[in-house]
């Protein structure tokens, strides 16, 4: 549809992020201290351009942390809620630079987050659907894939179909802006005046460079998140308890992959009190005056029932009161991540592979077992069986 | 899989805000001692919330935070929202020491719930490991409301020691009303195991089955309690008294945090047991972990 699609010159693409960042919070790509870091910025200038990502994927701007629920108090030792306490987004909000993969994370995060993936709409998360609504998401297409880059393999990249509310690709001589959404036509009515329709050879050089990324990658990239092989075996539980085993001794344990990873949403609430009431235990709650003893329950104070960012691969993660202790090995953590990720199972569930190949975990793992590596390593057992057996 | 709650509208804003609901009776189950933790039943104030029996609702003690404890009281009745809490953890310890008249946060109800209807006519076995019976006891209630659909309806309850064995008050009012209670305790205490009634025995809850007569073919069975009883009191029914797959109902305990399925804390497989569960047939869980993809 050719009003989907506009042409815009070189350096008209600065006048409108500078007018975004005027009248909206303009979020975009910065370096800090040698990494490119997604920050508020106040002019188009301070914006990175030579970056092939972010070190970690912009959901802090939808799911920060900790992040808070619901406010209460004490009046004369009963507690009373202040309003519905949860924090709203400042204004409006406008994120520049986003790369695919994270485009197709976020949009993943929207859909389970308003209760579609799961058939229950009726537990729609308010809180992240608030601030979700009031963001606009300008991706920009990727034009080399990075080191660490698999988003071929999980189609979450180079560029994509939805997701964005435009779409940016740079071409030799401008921008081709791809619009996605109702709030994206609305921009591109705002900013009419920089823009034109954009003709048939914009169109043919986006789709001819997107196909040199994924040629690019296919040719010199040796990572790979093997998909078919890693769902085969993850959906169909033919992985033994020893390649899991393995797995969760050469896990640190450091929960990095999924602090990085663009799907990861998994929080944990605790009830928090502001400064000054009472004895706070290490957690922010309450302490009994002697271990193990009898705890009393606060009847004073401020408190803040707050998301926090949680993670599935650490130890405390499932533990539930009375000893009862599912995933207590490393192993059946790394199985319940790994499945989460490739698994037919889930793919049906969330309409998506809950991998799009940023590569970031890849690069923080420690133990260099990112999701490259573990699907390699399911791919040889896939292999190994199959030779096995024959 | 059972029909979606019949709670009040939980939309954007509002999921996360419990209600304040006041505690109206307490009832202590299990004395602390050595070796026992407390264990109590506590009357909330309805507030005009109805429920499912096998649904649960996050309980916060304030200032400290919210557990998920299942509902044992039966819906639809003018009764108080009962649960049965036992001091495990701080927020459950908290919950255990609480006197009439205090303020709890109640969320929900959340999950699924039993179907009551898909076992009409047939025999009910209830096989509860300490904490599961209150996990049971709405649906229990619910069946005796219609005492005259069901066949036989048999309560197996057991637990660590006679002294943690829960609702002992409840058992003469069962049985008048046709129940079968039959009780087991992993060790006796020289006094417990002599008395005649209701029948008993020292050791696991599994070796009661043989004793309570099971029809496999008519019954429905619900277990609830540690999640090894649930395995293998569930492999036991089903291959050993023929008890069908689909016939054998269990409900799951995980520590939700946030019970809407959101957290991630509950997955079992590709189950978020927040809202997917608590309840899940028995061939539903197997078939959960191995299936073909579609390449």
């Amino acid at each position: 549809m050719p009003e989907n699609r506009w042409w815009l010159a070189a350096d008209a693409l600065d006048a409108i992020l500078d007018d975004l960042a005027r009248t909206e919070a303009l979020v975009a790509p910065v370096r800090h201290a040698g990494e490119v870091l997604f920050r508020k910025v106040a002019r188009a200038a301070d914006i990175c351009r030579d970056y092939v990502n972010s070190l970690v994927p912009p959901k802090q701007f939808f799911l920060p942390t900790p992040e808070t629920l619901l406010r209460y108090h004490f009046t004369g030792g009963q507690p009373v809620l202040d309003g519905d306490g949860a924090d709203g987004p400042e204004r409006a909000l406008v994120l520049f630079g986003v790369r695919s993969c994270d485009v197709a994370g976020l949009e993943q995060l929207t859909r389970f987050f308003s209760g579609e993936s799961l058939g229950h709409p009726e537990s729609a998360d308010g809180p992240f659907l608030r601030r979700r609504r009031a963001a606009t998401i300008l991706s920009v297409v990727c034009q080399e894939p990075g080191e660490t880059c698999m988003c071929v393999c999980c189609k979450g990249g180079p560029a994509l179909e939805s997701g964005f509310d435009w779409q940016l690709t740079r071409l030799s001589k401008g921008w081709l802006v791809e619009v996605g959404t109702e709030r994206g036509r609305e921009l591109a009515t705002r900013f009419a005046s920089r823009l034109q329709p954009a003709g048939e050879d914009a169109v043919a050089e986006k789709t001819e460079r997107v196909r040199t990324v994924v040629e690019t990658f296919y040719r010199h990239s040796h990572r790979r998140v093997q998909t078919m092989a890693a769902g085969r075996m993850t959906s169909q539980g033919r992985l033994p308890d020893a390649f899991w085993a393995d797995l969760g001794e050469r896990c640190v344990e450091c929960g990095g992959c999924a602090f990085v990873c663009p799907t990861c949403s998994c929080f944990n609430v605790a009830d928090v009190a502001e400064a000054g009431a009472g004895v706070i235990g290490p957690s922010g709650g309450p302490e009994s005056a002697a271990p193990g003893g009898p705890v009393d329950a606060p009847s004073e104070g401020n408190f803040e029932r707050q998301r926090l960012r949680d993670n599935c691969m650490l130890a405390g993660f499932v533990r539930q009161a009375g000893g009862a202790y599912p995933r207590l090995s490393c192993g059946e953590r790394c199985l319940t991540r790994f499945f989460h990720k490739l698994s037919w199972q889930f793919v049906q569930r969330t309409g998506a592979l809950g991998c799009t190949g940023c590569g970031r975990c890849a690069v923080v793992c420690l133990a260099g077992i990112g999701i490259d590596r573990v699907s390699a390593l399911m791919t040889e057992e896939l292999v190994g069986a199959k030779g096995a057996g024959a | 899989m059972t029909a979606v709650a019949a709670g009040p509208a939980r939309d954007g804003a509002g999921l996360y805000v419990p209600r304040l609901a006041r505690v109206l009776e307490v009832r202590e189950e299990v004395a602390a001692d050595a070796n026992t933790r407390r264990v109590v039943t506590l009357s909330l104030e309805r507030g005009g919330m109805d429920w499912i029996p096998g649904q649960f609702v996050q309980v916060g003690v304030f200032g400290a935070g919210e557990v998920p404890i299942c509902i044992s009281s039966p819906p639809g009745l003018r009764e108080a929202l009962l649960i049965t809490v036992r001091d495990a953890g701080v927020v459950s310890g908290m919950l255990t020491q609480l006197a009439p008249g205090a303020l709890v946060g109640v969320r929900g109800p959340c999950g699924n719930g039993f179907s009551l209807e898909e076992h009409r006519g047939r025999d009910l076995l209830f096989v509860a490991g300490g904490m599961g019976l209150p996990a049971l006891r709405g649906l229990l209630w619910q069946a005796l409301l219609q005492r005259s659909d069901f066949g036989r309806i048999v309560v197996l309850h057991g637990s660590r020691c006679p002294g943690e064995l829960v609702y002992t008050w409840q058992y003469a009012d069962w049985e008048r009303q046709g129940v079968e209670v039959l009780l087991s305790a992993d060790r006796g205490d020289g006094c417990w195991e002599h008395q005649e009634h209701p029948p008993r025995c020292v050791g696991l809850i599994t070796a009661l089955f043989e004793r309570a007569g099971i029809a496999g073919e008519r019954t429905s069975a619900f277990l609830c309690g540690p999640a090894i009883m649930i395995e293998i009191g569930g492999r036991d029914l089903i291959k050993r008294f023929g008890v069908g797959a689909h016939r054998c109902v269990t409900t799951l305990e995980r520590h939700m945090k946030c019970g809407v399925g959101k957290c991630g804390h509950c997955v079992v497989v590709d189950r978020y047991v927040c809202v997917d569960g608590p309840v899940f047939h028995y061939d539903e869980l197997t078939a959960l972990e191995r299936i073909e993809p579609p390449w």
